[in-house]
């Protein structure tokens, strides 16, 4: 019993404490994130600067405690994306069936066929690159898998006695897919938007390092870890710190999703 | 297959048209005259009907002619040409890793169930899926590159020319992009193998007097095949997918250089078609794993 707990604690503490990192700093950063510095270019970490600086002497904490805001408004608003579209098209599919079921799962399929970052990379190449089409991307290409989810409890749950009497007292389809089903099945749509939001963050990172995303001089990590590349045999410190925080953050999302699972599944 | 295939084409097809800009005056410049855009536009078909002129790509495209690249003035076709050999490379000695690794790592994790070294093993795995490849490759490169100089960091040698060094020029990257997809392996692997454990017929292994690794081996592994092959399926779409980033942090001279190189130069009809060829592979590998899966359970029909 306890040992099913631990996902869940360890999730929840990682993304507590990056969540306070961001909050922090929309107040205070050590040093200005913008501020060059020619003298300190490469210092290696010590007490000054805790994780060293970059190529221009810019404090490499400050520049992680900025990009963490880059992470969690690209998830928050990626996956928000998906779970509108995901929930509504996934809900009306499974709940009405037939052809119009056949037709968007048709489209959904496709559009999962597509891996992730090549939809993204489309997309970008279409509408031109920079973080507000990035996140649009990510939106989107999480789309199919919300729907899924979501057209699952659906085909399951409109076959229930308490849908058949509602449809029998005269309640319109709309208030039975929104205020009827939709609470009973959201549990499997919350596991999922954990695991999205880690996968929205990787994409985001992906992306900004290929030179597609976040453009500078805002920080991102993705974009740290590229410029960081070209100077890895004189300051590996640079590439390893945001590698870590990526890592973090998935992998917090990640345990949370886990453990919500676990936890429902025990409630069963 | 033929449906999605079909789909995937509409997307790709729609998506670029809706491109803002016309790509007359952006050949010809703005200060072209009425004649000239009158006639580039003949050319390209751009007066012709929607359905005709999607009929008409997709006929180029099935044919392999998918049109010239801006930047390079050669045809798409033959530049993608060139740089399969290293994508495939290094997707095959990738699949190779994840399979060879990830399936005997989840078994074992499974035997060992929720003792320690089965908790190692998932909590291990479960860190493997969260780094991202393209810092993992960054790493391994710096690693292995640079401070024990056992690989050359980055470059691409063909088999041709020799194949120790084009193991060598292949090998961190590919580890790169296995990485996160054995760890997957190993978590889908160790869960179906638990699930199977349960049923009746390993009992009844178990009863006739068979050993642990056997039951495992040659009664288990069997059943826990078909999730597992859907995983890979998966997988193999993030091999790709991977690629086409990894590619970019060791300079391999494979389609997902390209690709990047077509996006940030806008070369629009290079990036067009290779978007819809990659995706057909995609399409076409999902297919192929449908058919693998009637041959490993007979009891699967496919519709």
């Amino acid at each position: 019993m306890k040992k099913k707990k631990i996902s869940l604690y360890i999730g929840i503490i990682i993304i507590v404490s990056l969540l306070i990192l961001m909050i922090v700093s929309f107040f205070y950063t050590p040093y200005s994130v913008t501020e060059m510095n020619r003298i300190k270019r490469f210092s290696a970490p010590s007490s000054e600067h805790w994780f060293g600086t970059d190529n221009f002497g810019r404090d490499i904490l400050s520049r992680i405690m900025i990009g963490s805001q880059t992470a969690f408004f690209v998830g928050l608003v990626a996956v928000s994306i998906g779970l509108l579209f995901g929930v509504v098209i996934g809900a009306v599919a499974g709940y009405f069936g037939g052809w119009i079921d056949v037709f968007i799962m048709r489209i959904m399929d496709a559009m999962m066929a597509f891996p992730g970052i090549l939809f993204a990379l489309m997309f970008v190449s279409i509408f031109g690159v920079g973080i507000r089409n990035t996140i649009i991307a990510i939106g989107i290409m999480s789309i199919p898998s919300f729907a899924r989810i979501t057209r699952s409890g659906y085909i399951q749950h409109k076959e229930f006695e308490y849908v058949k009497n509602a449809r029998v007292k005269g309640v319109s389809n709309i208030r039975i897919i929104f205020s009827h089903i939709l609470p009973n099945v959201i549990s499997p749509i919350i596991v999922a938007a954990s695991m999205g939001f880690s996968s929205a963050v990787l994409s985001e990172a992906a992306l900004s390092f290929l030179g597609l995303g976040v453009q500078p001089p805002n920080p991102s990590w993705g974009r740290m870890l590229n410029e960081s590349q070209m100077y890895i045999s004189i300051a590996p410190w640079y590439a390893i710190v945001p590698g870590i925080m990526i890592t973090l953050i998935v992998l917090g999302f990640n345990f949370l999703g886990d453990g919500i699972r676990d936890l429902q599944d025990k409630r069963k | 297959m033929l449906i999605t295939v079909f789909f995937v084409s509409v997307i790709t097809f729609i998506s670029f048209e809706i491109i803002p800009g016309d790509p007359v005056l952006a050949r010809l410049g703005v200060d072209a005259d009425e004649a000239q855009v009158k006639a580039l536009t003949e050319e390209l078909h751009l007066n012709d009907p929607f359905p005709l002129r999607f009929s008409m790509w997709l006929k180029g495209a099935f044919t392999g002619d998918l049109g010239t690249s801006i930047r390079y003035s050669r045809p798409v076709g033959e530049l993608i040409g060139e740089r399969i050999p290293v994508t495939l490379s290094l997707a095959l000695i990738s699949l190779l890793l994840i399979v060879i690794i990830g399936i005997p790592l989840g078994i074992i994790s499974a035997k060992y169930g929720d003792r320690w070294p089965g908790i190692t093993i998932s909590l291990v795995s479960q860190i493997g899926m969260a780094i991202p490849s393209f810092w993992s490759g960054i790493i391994l490169m710096f690693i292995f590159g640079l401070l024990l100089r056992w690989v050359s960091p980055g470059g691409y040698t063909s088999w041709e020319v020799s194949p120790s060094e084009w193991f060598k020029s292949l090998i961190l990257p590919a580890v790169a992009i296995a990485l996160p997809s054995i760890a997957t392996v190993i978590r889908y692997t160790r869960n179906t193998v638990m699930e199977q454990m349960k049923h009746d017929y390993v009992r009844m292994a178990y009863s006739k007097g068979l050993k642990v690794n056997s039951v495992l081996f040659r009664h288990v592994l069997k059943n826990a095949l078909i999730p597992v092959i859907t995983v890979l399926g998966m997988i193999t779409a993030n091999i790709l997918g991977g690629s086409i980033v990894i590619e970019q942090v060791f300079t391999l001279p494979g389609v997902g250089r390209l690709l990047i190189n077509a996006i940030s130069t806008r070369d629009l009809p290079l990036a067009q078609g290779m978007i819809l060829y990659i995706s057909f592979v995609i399409v076409i590998i999902n297919f192929l794993i449908d058919i693998i899966y009637t041959v490993i359970d007979p009891r699967i029909k496919l519709n």
